[in-house]
C-alpha cells in the first residue's frame, strides 16, 4: 500500500494525501488521471476496476477500502 | 494433424474469429481462463476437435517450454496463426512504470515472437506453418492521449509483420488487420457515457464496429483467395481514419 500511495502522489501531483481528501477535488483530476489510477491499481493489486466504480468512491479512504475488498 | 492457433481466443474479437473458423478448421484456443475457454469451445462447431492451451501472457518466461511440451504431447502441428491477444492500459505518460510496459509488450508482442519462433522450428512443427494474421489497431498508425504503450506495441507488431513477410515468403504469408473501435465488453461501458458515445458516432462514419466486422477479413486472409497478399496492413474502422474533419 505504501508504494501505491507514492504512485497516487505522482498521479495527483501533490506532496501529501489524507484519507478524507475528496478525489474529484484534486486539481489534476481528469478522465486520464482516472484511467491512470485504474491502470496503477491493476499493476499493484492485480484486478481491473471499471470507471463506473468511481461513482461510489468519494474519498481516498473509500478508494483504499475498495482495494482491500478486491485485491488478489 | 494441422491446427489453427488463436491467441487471445476469449477476447471479443478472438471469440468471433474462433466461432467463424470452427466449422472448417481444427483450433488451438489460447487464453488465460479455463472456464472462458471451455465455454468458447462449446460455442464452436465440432467442439470435440479443438484443443485448449491455458497460459497468461503477462509472464512469458515459461511459454516456450510449456507450449513445446503441449504440442509434442498431443502430436499437434500448427499451419495458421491468428494473434488476437491484446492488452491496453490508458494512463499519463509520467505514471508509466516498467511493470506496465513489460505487461503490455509481453501480451501484445513478445508472446507472439516466442510462439512464431517455436513454430518455425522444423523439428517441432515440421515446416507446416503457412499463414499468420495479427490483430493490430489503428492506434499503431495514429496517436491518442494516454495510449503510448498500446500504440507503440501495436506499431512494433506491424513492423514484425513486414519483416516476417519478407523473410518467410513464399511459403508463409503474414498480414495485419488494424481495427478501429469495436464494441466489446470493455468498450460497452464507455459507450454508456453519452458524451463519449456521441463523439464516437460522429467520428465513425459507419458507426462503431462489432467483432463480426473484423472476423470475415481474418477468414479471407487465411484463405487461398488471398494467396497473392502478404506484408500488408488492412484498416477496418468504419471510416474513422479518413474522416479528416475529426482528426
Amino acid at each position: 500500500m505504501e508504494q501505491f500511495k507514492e504512485k497516487l502522489l505522482d498521479a495527483f501531483e501533490v506532496s501529501s494525501i489524507n484519507e478524507n481528501d475528496v478525489i474529484k477535488d484534486f486539481d489534476s483530476w481528469d478522465s486520464l488521471t482516472l484511467l491512470t489510477v485504474i491502470a496503477t491499481i491493476d499493476s499493484e493489486f492485480g484486478f481491473q476496476m471499471n470507471a463506473s466504480d468511481f461513482d461510489k468512491i468519494i474519498t481516498i479512504s473509500d478508494l483504499f477500502d475498495f482495494i482491500s475488498k478486491n485485491k488478489k | 494433424m494441422n491446427y489453427t492457433l488463436i491467441t487471445g481466443a476469449t477476447s471479443d474479437i478472438g471469440k468471433q474469429i474462433a466461432v467463424n473458423l470452427s466449422s472448417n478448421n481444427r483450433l488451438i484456443l489460447f487464453g488465460r481462463n479455463l472456464r472462458d475457454l471451455k465455454k468458447l469451445r462449446n460455442d464452436c462447431e465440432n467442439s470435440s476437435s479443438h484443443f485448449l492451451f491455458i497460459f497468461d501472457f503477462n509472464d512469458i518466461s515459461n511459454l516456450r517450454n510449456e507450449f513445446v511440451e503441449f504440442l509434442t504431447k498431443n502430436s499437434l502441428f500448427v499451419d495458421k496463426i491468428v494473434h488476437c491477444a491484446g492488452m491496453m492500459k490508458v494512463m499519463h505518460m509520467k505514471s508509466v512504470d516498467l511493470k506496465s510496459t513489460n505487461q503490455i509488450f509481453n501480451v501484445n508482442l513478445f508472446s507472439i515472437i516466442e510462439i512464431i519462433a517455436i513454430l518455425l522450428n522444423k523439428r517441432i512443427n515440421s515446416g507446416q506453418l503457412n499463414n499468420i494474421v495479427f490483430i493490430s489497431a489503428i492506434l499503431a498508425k495514429y496517436g491518442s492521449t494516454g495510449h503510448h504503450l498500446y500504440s507503440s506495441s501495436k506499431a512494433a507488431l506491424d513492423g514484425l509483420m513486414r519483416s516476417l513477410a519478407v523473410e518467410l515468403a513464399p511459403s508463409i504469408r503474414v498480414n495485419s488487420i488494424l481495427p478501429g473501435a469495436v464494441l466489446t465488453k470493455m468498450s460497452s461501458e464507455l459507450l454508456l457515457n453519452k458524451a463519449i458515445s456521441d463523439k464516437l458516432n460522429h467520428d465513425y462514419l459507419l458507426g462503431i464496429g462489432s467483432p463480426k466486422d473484423i472476423a470475415p477479413m481474418v477468414i479471407f486472409l487465411l484463405s487461398d483467395e488471398a494467396s497473392w497478399i502478404t506484408g500488408q496492413e488492412f484498416i477496418i474502422d468504419g471510416g474513422r481514419t479518413i474522416n479528416i474533419k475529426n482528426n
